[in-house]
């Protein structure tokens, strides 16, 4: 067991030693357990491998590794092979033996197992061939692949903790001015300068104050938090630990929702192997910073992402927010000064410290700098997490690492900013993304997710959707965001549902209006961003549902029939069988037909029809 | 110390600490408040006591609440325009959707052109009547008992004792947040011995004079014993209290 | 004996003399949990329920009065936060967990379909449990593994890209199984 590191010089001397004992000849085979891979059965897959290695008496010369989220979701379970960089696909545990056998310890490819890019054809063998990570940066998940979040030493051996070595001599001055200076933005939704927060809590009077880590991360369909955290831990504790020293802080929290178990072990994990090292606690490397963090769960609450309710949470009160005319850098948790600082904001401060805000500031836009993960999910090929330069396009990032919607279907809208952001058309697909681009063009950035759509998507529906969402994480609190979220939700459900007029949609923009302007906090404020987006880009579709009683993208139940097409159907009663309503009938054979009074639009037929002979309307 | 400020072109001397509510009604002016009190901290709950204020150097103007903005030097205040209208109406024919029948809401939907209601009445709610604005929650809890308690949240939170008890168990029978609830839906039903409540029964001690109930007997071992000094009561009713020292006072040999 | 197994000892006592006749609430568990935090600190209310949650798989009414108690906090506080946060449960909860992630990269690919598909067959609606306590229906906003969407979670395994026949498939053999401790 490593004794404490006394001080930088110490810490340099573990990393050397860490370095001599890894030969860098030695191969590493990672697999991820990310929660997506982890979800599909990544777990069995090292197991196998680490038996499988063991079997061949390898396990000297051959290390397995768990690690955390690579990205690349969509072609999970992956297998990555180092030092060659080789990276197979949908790993299953039979493939395992073979992939020692024949790569590991021959050197051979199991072509079978390799990325084809679909245009090209082309097999890939190593992630900068992959057009999903070609597209990208990794500035902030480049290590996912490369460490075991459970061990500090992986991190420490790959340069971890240096910059917090650097900050220390830099001075906390020096540190604070390289903050404001890179740029960094907020990375969890609202992009306010980091820098600039940084020096607010720093002047805040006060001798007590805390840096709190938002892991809340409610946007449905965003897991870059979870990645960075279950993937690296350690990269957001140095983040903390920097910005405690610039702010004269001695005491943090992760607030990480209930909702990421791992997340929570991990980090619990990675502080406690910190403290063990006395890179947390007394005396840190023997500088005059002592500083400790405590882990606390969320209990279920989107609102909790929002600061000042995240901090009524670790009170021990309802999520409820306040106003915040006295900031929460001079009144904060339990009044005092305070830093609430996304995971992702987090993760970028070790790279500012040691390579400089100059360097920070030579990636991304003039009002955007630096790298930022977006979660690309939904109606696309390459689901999975994207990291890019601020400025790259929608298009570069839907169509380039994403590799454009699936079947054929047309693009419709990529939806940012969560519930809190609007839905981009076609037309906006060159737009270059940063936190002003968004705004101008009615969405937001948010935390990054990205969701992609296609014709068969809804415009109203989704819309719909968030409100619903919305309505049900309110706090409670406000008359206009508490009913008036759950009104707006039943107006858009008469829109859906075929009820709906141009009074209806007259109505809905009118309360959205007032939910919009007398709210407390932004859950109430930007949740009518939604609908409002979808009626500023897609009207056409709201009108054909209150005109023409139409669902144009077929998905409205109420607005849609199912039926069989005759020139397709050969009767072999599989939809009648599985139909839940005993609607279809039909002799073998012969063309089967669905009772419209019985039909409850529940789309089983579709599902299992292997001639496509189902038809919506 | 006390601060200057502007409401509606006039200026406004008010405290240190006080809301911009609180200075206005102090001014003569009448802002719209369901969810406020002066005894308990402010929550903005009911969204009607919205002002249009600027900031000294500042050229952007906020539409805002009144409540929970302390007074500052230089602040503007408008409290009347037509943008703080229409989201006002906006907000009653919301809080109407919960308590169509208060008359406090009726003369406010009157004062501020809400004639037709847009919303139908919500009629399943646990507590008829009831707009959320927990002011009941928070005076029992300025008065120490923390009877009731917020439950839930959204459209779904309610007030009631915790646990989901029929009677609450914590509570003394005082009647404060009866006095504070702007609708007037808790209910409470007095005869000339008991008071039931939240689904309590008390017994209300009666005044030894005049035989009229004072308090119930909860409530007052509360407050004595919350007060540290002798039963205060003495049996008797603050009339009657009043009578009794005039009579003193009047007794020939004083 | 130590001061503060003093105190644990009288606190168990005077738990014990609290506790409703007939409440089936281990006591001893629930004092265990709340002595691993320390007495009075409001902040760790939300933890505290977390742990309990876990210890007795929802939150009795005896351990929330115990926990006020512990804290220092109006026992109305304790419901009002336990209320508040949609993952604690203040009923009993049933033996199987069907839960159908309705994040947005899912509801796309069509998550509401397997939530009805759930309802139809078992009765049981969105964020209830079954009168048998069998099983409980549950809806989640995104657990981060969008690229196998839609999916659900039965008793812990997460199934990907689902269909609602799958889905009819699976809770049937879940209601048969033997539920996780």
């Amino acid at each position: 067991m490593t004794a404490r590191l006394a001080d930088p010089g110490a810490l340099a001397r573990h990393r050397e030693a860490l370095a001599a004992v890894r030969s860098s000849e030695r191969s590493v085979v990672a697999v991820c357990v990310g929660t997506g891979c982890r979800a599909n059965g990544a777990i069995d897959v090292y197991q196998a491998l680490r038996a499988e290695v063991e079997a061949h008496g390898g396990a000297r010369d051959v290390e397995s590794r768990a690690t955390g989220c690579q990205g690349f979701c969509q072609g999970g379970p992956l297998l990555l092979l180092f030092p060659e960089g080789i990276v197979y696909q949908h790993v299953r545990v039979k493939d395992v033996p073979e992939i020692v056998e024949k790569t590991v310890l021959g050197g051979e490819l199991v072509e079978r197992l390799l990325y084809v890019d679909p245009p090209t054809d082309l097999q890939c063998r190593r992630e900068e061939e992959i057009p999903f990570y070609r597209h990208q940066q990794r500035t902030l998940l480049r290590d996912n692949g490369l460490l075991d979040p459970n061990s500090i030493d992986d991190y420490i051996a790959l340069g971890g903790y240096s910059a917090l070595a650097k900050s220390l001599d830099m001075g906390s001055d020096a540190v604070l001015e390289e903050v404001k200076r890179s740029g960094l933005r907020g990375r969890g939704g609202a992009g306010f300068p980091t820098g600039r927060k940084w020096e607010a809590c720093r002047r805040a009077e006060g001798e007590l104050k805390y840096v709190v880590c938002n892991a809340d991360e409610g946007d449905p369909g965003a897991f870059m938090d979870d990645a960075l955290l279950e993937g690296n831990p350690h990269s957001v504790l140095e983040g903390m630990i920097i910005g405690a020293f610039a702010m004269g802080a001695r005491e943090g929290h992760v607030y990480v929702r209930q909702e990421y178990p791992v997340a929570v072990e991990r980090i619990t994990h990675a502080i406690e192997e910190a403290r063990a090292l006395g890179l947390l606690g007394e005396a840190i490397l023997g500088s005059e910073l002592s500083f400790d963090l405590r882990v606390s769960r969320g209990g279920g609450a989107f609102v909790c992402g929002e600061a000042s309710a995240m901090m009524a949470s670790l009170e021990g009160r309802r999520g409820v927010p306040r106003r915040r005319l006295i900031h929460l850098s001079d009144k904060g948790l339990w009044g005092r000064p305070t830093n609430l600082n996304n995971v992702e904001t987090w993760a970028n401060v070790p790279h500012i410290a040691l390579k400089g805000a100059d360097w920070y500031r030579s990636v991304g836009t003039e009002g955007s700098a630096g790298t930022k993960i977006f979660s690309l999910v939904g109606k696309v090929n390459n689901t999975g997490l994207v990291e890019v330069p601020m400025g790259t396009t929608l298009r570069d990032i839907v169509f380039g690492a994403g590799g454009g919607v699936p079947g054929g279907k047309a693009f419709k809208a990529v939806q940012t900013g969560g519930p809190s952001g609007g839905c981009l058309p076609a037309d906006k697909l060159d737009v270059p993304v940063d936190f002003d681009t968004l705004v101008a063009e009615g969405s937001m950035m948010g935390s990054g997710g990205m969701i992609v759509m296609d014709e068969d998507t809804c415009m109203v529906d989704v819309a719909k959707y968030f409100l619903r969402f919305l309505a049900s994480e309110s706090c409670g609190n406000c008359t206009s965001c508490r009913d008036g979220l759950a009104i707006l939700h039943d107006l858009l459900g008469d829109i859906t549902e075929g009820r709906g007029t141009r009074t209806t949609i007259a109505l809905v923009e009118e309360l959205a209006d007032t939910v919009e302007a007398t709210s407390l906090c932004a859950l109430g404020t930007s949740a009518v961003n939604p609908v409002l987006s979808t009626l500023r880009y897609f009207r056409e579709e709201y009108l054909a549902h209150v005109d023409d009683k139409r669902c144009p993208a077929a998905v409205c139940k109420a607005l849609i029939t199912f039926g069989i097409d005759a020139e397709r159907c050969n009767g072999c009663t599989l939809c009648a069988l599985r139909c839940p309503q005993h609607a279809i009938t039909g002799e073998k054979k012969q063309l089967h037909a669905i009772d419209q009074e019985l039909c409850i639009k529940c789309g089983i037929c579709k599902d299992v029809c292997n001639r496509d002979a189902v038809l919506v309307h | 110390m006390d601060v200057e400020l502007i409401i509606d072109d006039v200026q406004v001397t008010a405290p240190e600490g006080a809301s911009v509510l609180d200075a206005a009604r102090r001014a003569g002016v009448d802002i719209p408040a369901l969810c406020h009190h002066e005894a308990v901290p402010a929550i903005a709950s009911c969204r009607l006591c919205l002002m249009e204020v600027r900031r000294p150097g500042r050229d952007w103007v906020q539409l805002t609440t009144s409540c929970d903005y302390p007074v500052s030097a230089g602040l503007v205040v408008v409290t009347d325009s037509p943008r703080i209208r229409k989201h006002r109406a906006m907000n009653l024919q919301l809080l109407l959707r919960r308590a169509p029948d208060a008359p406090v809401l009726r003369r406010l939907a009157e004062e501020f052109g809400v004639t037709k209601p847009l919303f139908a009445p919500v009629t399943d709610a646990p507590l008829q009547d009831c707009i959320l604005c927990e002011l009941c929650v928070r005076v029992c809890s300025a008065l120490g008992y923390d009877a009731l308690a917020a439950i839930g949240r959204g459209e779904h939170k309610r007030i009631g004792p915790p646990f989901g008890q029929a009677a609450a168990e914590d509570c003394v029978g005082c009647g404060s947040c009866v006095e504070a609830c702007p609708t007037d839906c808790i209910a409470m039903e007095d005869t000339a011995t008991t008071r039931t409540i939240w689904g309590r029964t008390f017994d209300l001690q009666a005044c030894e004079r005049c035989g009229r109930p004072i308090a119930t007997r909860e409530h007052a071992a509360a407050t004595a014993a919350a007060t540290e000094l002798p039963d205060k009561n003495d049996g008797l009713c603050d009339g009657c209290k009043r009578r009794l020292v005039s009579e003193r006072l009047a007794a020939p040999g004083r | 004996m130590s001061e503060r197994e003093a105190s644990s000892e009288a606190r168990r006592a005077a738990a014990m003399e609290r506790r409703p006749s007939g409440a089936l609430l281990d006591i001893s568990a629930t004092l265990t949990i709340l002595e691993r935090y320390p007495e009075q600190d409001p902040g760790e209310l939300v933890n505290i329920l977390h742990d309990l949650q876990a210890e007795f798989r929802y939150l009795p009414e005896a351990a929330l009065r115990e926990t006020a108690a512990y804290l220092g906090l109006p026992r109305a506080q304790v419901y009002g936060v336990a209320t508040f946060y949609h993952g604690f449960h203040i009923e009993p909860r049933g033996e199987h967990t069907c839960t159908v992630c309705m994040g947005t990269a899912c509801h796309v690919r069509g998550a509401p379909r397997l939530l009805e598909q759930v309802e139809r067959d078992t009765g049981v609606a969105a964020g209830a449990t079954a009168a048998d306590l069998s099983l409980n229906v549950e809806e989640v906003s995104c657990v981060g593994a969008c690229a196998i969407g839609p999916l659900v979670i039965l008793d812990g395994d997460t199934h990907g890209h689902m269909t609602p026949d799958n889905l009819s498939r699976l809770v049937t053999k879940l209601l048969e199984k033997e539920g996780p401790e």
